[in-house]
């Protein structure tokens, strides 16, 4: 037990049904409280199936994982209490309006009243969509979408905070827009934990970040660290390359 | 949702109407050629005419009817039936009933024994090749009920002049208060007062109403599946509760939806239905039962549509699956062809549909007008559909977690 560690991965494994391999191995990882995590990897490393367990969305075979202290299999309600997560889709109704969706979402959390209408008129105003609020999700574009998407899941104010990619498919201005919001929300205190596969903007942003392939975790710590630690690599891209190797991933396994 | 099983209903009532009255109160077209004289053959004609089967022609176009125009136009299919009465039948049965009365008062030494010829007198009756063997006979029974009550008045009436020839005083005595043995009232078995014949509007209404009810399959399972492929189900999935929340918001809604096409179903076979000459609903005296049948109908419709949307993984399963499974589950329920026109085999498989269960409540509420005690076993049973199909769909779920 490490202290301060808000999220404790204990040699977790996950291998879905009818799968040969495993898309998770001997995971064992530790995230401290208020920090801002980078759960990078190359496509199919494991990063969402890793994100899903935390969540409580599925369940790992064999390992154990505490988000909050809270054992997932036992205690996956009282993670659901402390938790917010964005997921990679547009997890919103498009033919609501951005308002109504937040309304509907925050009212499941149990807010209500001025507090909710306060809290969302403050994120909308923060992500720049208060003019468009009012207009059916369908309407917006993909940068407005995760922005919405982002709002959705910090609007329970949460204590930790996943993030499936949340930058991907958005212009320069909407990602400025969103990694400042989650600058600011880590300030408050919460822990913000995120996949992504934009290396320079988790070097920037990442507290810790963690490199894992084909389901194993290959290195960890803090950006400037691990990139310092290997010469030929001046950023954490040419690292990350360096790690997971230059072929293309996403290949059809024969 | 709405609109569509309106105007089903109401196109499908009126298509069906006809092949109802068919069934239960439309009359036989026939042809009668009458050539006897006599007594007997107009109380024939009069029998038939006051029948309710039948209706009569005795000419075509002006030509009256001959034994070969018969022939001719009910095997042309205008007519379904046709008659020709032989020329001297009157006469032929009073002598042969005569002669054998004679011949039975001579055996007892009460009359002089009497000539025993016995010409057999023929009807002919010509059905249209199309018509079916039971329709057939049953038509055959009524004519064949008519002429015996003929021959059995002919022979009464010979029988008492002979008597009364030999002992006036007494046959008069003997015979004039004798009525009928046995009489027939027809009386449709029902818990109301009220005679309800079933007919198109009756059997329809409450039919597609099941229908539409659980047609509603495709949207809430379409609803479930959109969700699951938003996304939107993931984060629900990561709320507290939010499942359950959002589980029973849908249930709520999609009950309303499908009490609200009860509602208008109501409404078509009550107000609309009349206005193109096709009769007024009937609903019998049992509202509350009836709110209860269609509550429960909704539920098991609602619970199905959860089940489906949960297990399709795509909006294209889930809208084929649920269209082609209620398809069939209302053909084997009894929504097209009700159940009692269906072979036994299938009127044994027609008891496993939920629309079925529904149908059978309805029809046990609007023509039988039966209470809570009769419809309990079908509100039971869509209950526990509903608990199962649930559960199903709460099992799947807990399910896919393990994956």
């Amino acid at each position: 037990m490490h202290n301060n560690s808000i999220i404790e991965i204990e040699e977790v494994s996950k291998r879905y049904k009818n799968a040969e391999t495993f898309s998770l191995k001997d995971l064992t990882l530790h995230i401290e409280e208020q920090e801002i995590f980078g759960l990078l990897g190359p496509n199919g490393a494991g990063k969402t199936t890793l994100i899903s367990i935390l969540c409580g969305i599925i369940d790992p075979t064999f390992g154990t994982v505490k988000v909050g202290g809270f054992d997932i299999k036992n205690n996956r309600r009282d993670i659901q209490q402390i938790i917010g997560v964005v997921p990679q889709e547009y997890a919103l109704y498009p033919d609501l309006s951005a308002r109504e969706n937040l309304n509907y979402f925050g009212h499941l959390y149990g807010l209500k009243g001025l507090e909710l209408k306060e809290r969302i008129a403050d994120n909308l105003e923060l992500l720049g969509l208060t003019h468009c609020a009012d207009r059916r999700v369908s309407t917006y574009s993909s940068g407005m979408k995760r922005r919405v998407n982002l709002i959705a899941g910090i609007i329970n104010q949460p204590r930790i905070l996943f993030l499936d990619e949340p930058t991907v498919g958005v212009d320069v201005q909407s990602r400025h827009a969103i990694i400042e919001l989650l600058v600011k929300f880590n300030r408050q205190g919460s822990t913000i934990i995120y996949t992504s596969h934009h290396m320079a903007e988790a070097e920037s942003f990442c507290s810790r970040v963690a490199i894992i392939d084909k389901g194993r975790l290959i290195i960890e710590g803090q950006p400037q660290h691990l990139i310092s630690s290997d010469p030929s690599c001046g950023n954490l891209e040419s690292l990350f390359l360096h790690l997971t190797g230059r072929s293309l991933k996403n290949q059809c396994i024969s | 949702m709405f609109l569509m099983p309106m105007m089903l209903v109401f196109i499908v009532t009126a298509i069906q109407d006809n092949t109802f009255k068919i069934v239960t109160d439309s009359k036989i077209s026939l042809i009668l050629a009458n050539n006897d004289q006599g007594g007997i053959g107009k109380t024939i004609e009069k029998s038939l005419m006051e029948s309710k089967f039948f209706s009569i022609s005795k000419s075509i176009e002006g030509r009256p009817a001959t034994a070969e125009l018969v022939k001719q136009v009910v095997a042309s299919g205008d007519y379904k039936l046709g008659i020709v009465l032989p020329e001297g039948l009157s006469a032929g049965i009073r002598r042969q009933v005569s002669n054998r009365i004679s011949s039975v008062l001579a055996d007892f030494g009460l009359a002089e024994k009497a000539s025993t010829t016995s010409d057999v007198l023929e009807i002919l009756i010509y059905f249209d090749p199309v018509t079916r063997k039971t329709f057939k006979n049953s038509i055959r029974n009524s004519i064949e009920k008519i002429i015996s009550k003929v021959e059995s008045r002919v022979l009464f009436e010979i029988l008492y002049t002979e008597l009364y020839k030999m002992n006036p005083e007494v046959i008069q005595k003997k015979f004039e208060k004798i009525h009928k043995l046995v009489i027939y009232k027809e009386i449709v078995a029902s818990h109301s007062e009220r005679e309800i014949i079933p007919n198109s509007v009756q059997h329809n209404v409450p039919a597609w109403t099941m229908f539409a009810m659980f047609f509603i399959v495709i949207s809430l399972a379409g609803n479930i599946v959109n969700e699951k492929k938003q996304g939107s189900v993931v984060r629900l999935r990561t709320i507290p509760g939010a499942s359950t929340v959002v589980l029973g918001g849908k249930l709520i809604i999609y009950t309303t939806v499908c009490l609200i096409q009860f509602g208008l179903m109501l409404m078509v076979g009550l107000l609309f239905l009349p206005m193109i000459g096709l009769p007024t609903l009937v609903l019998g005296n049992n509202y509350l039962p009836m709110l209860t049948v269609a509550l429960f109908s909704a539920l098991a419709a609602t619970g199905y549509g959860v089940a489906v949307g949960t297990i399709a993984s795509s909006q294209e399963q889930a809208t084929t699956f649920g269209a082609v499974s209620v398809i069939i589950l209302a053909a084997l329920g009894g929504i097209w062809v009700p159940v009692f026109a269906m072979p036994s085999t299938m009127q044994f498989i027609s008891k496993f549909s939920p629309l079925n269960w529904g149908l059978t409540a309805f029809y046990d509420i609007f023509l039988r007008n039966s209470g809570f005690s009769t419809i309990f076993p079908q509100i039971i049973k869509m209950f526990l559909f509903f608990i199962i199909t649930m559960s199903v769909g709460y099992l799947y779920n807990k399910h896919k977690n393990t994956l």
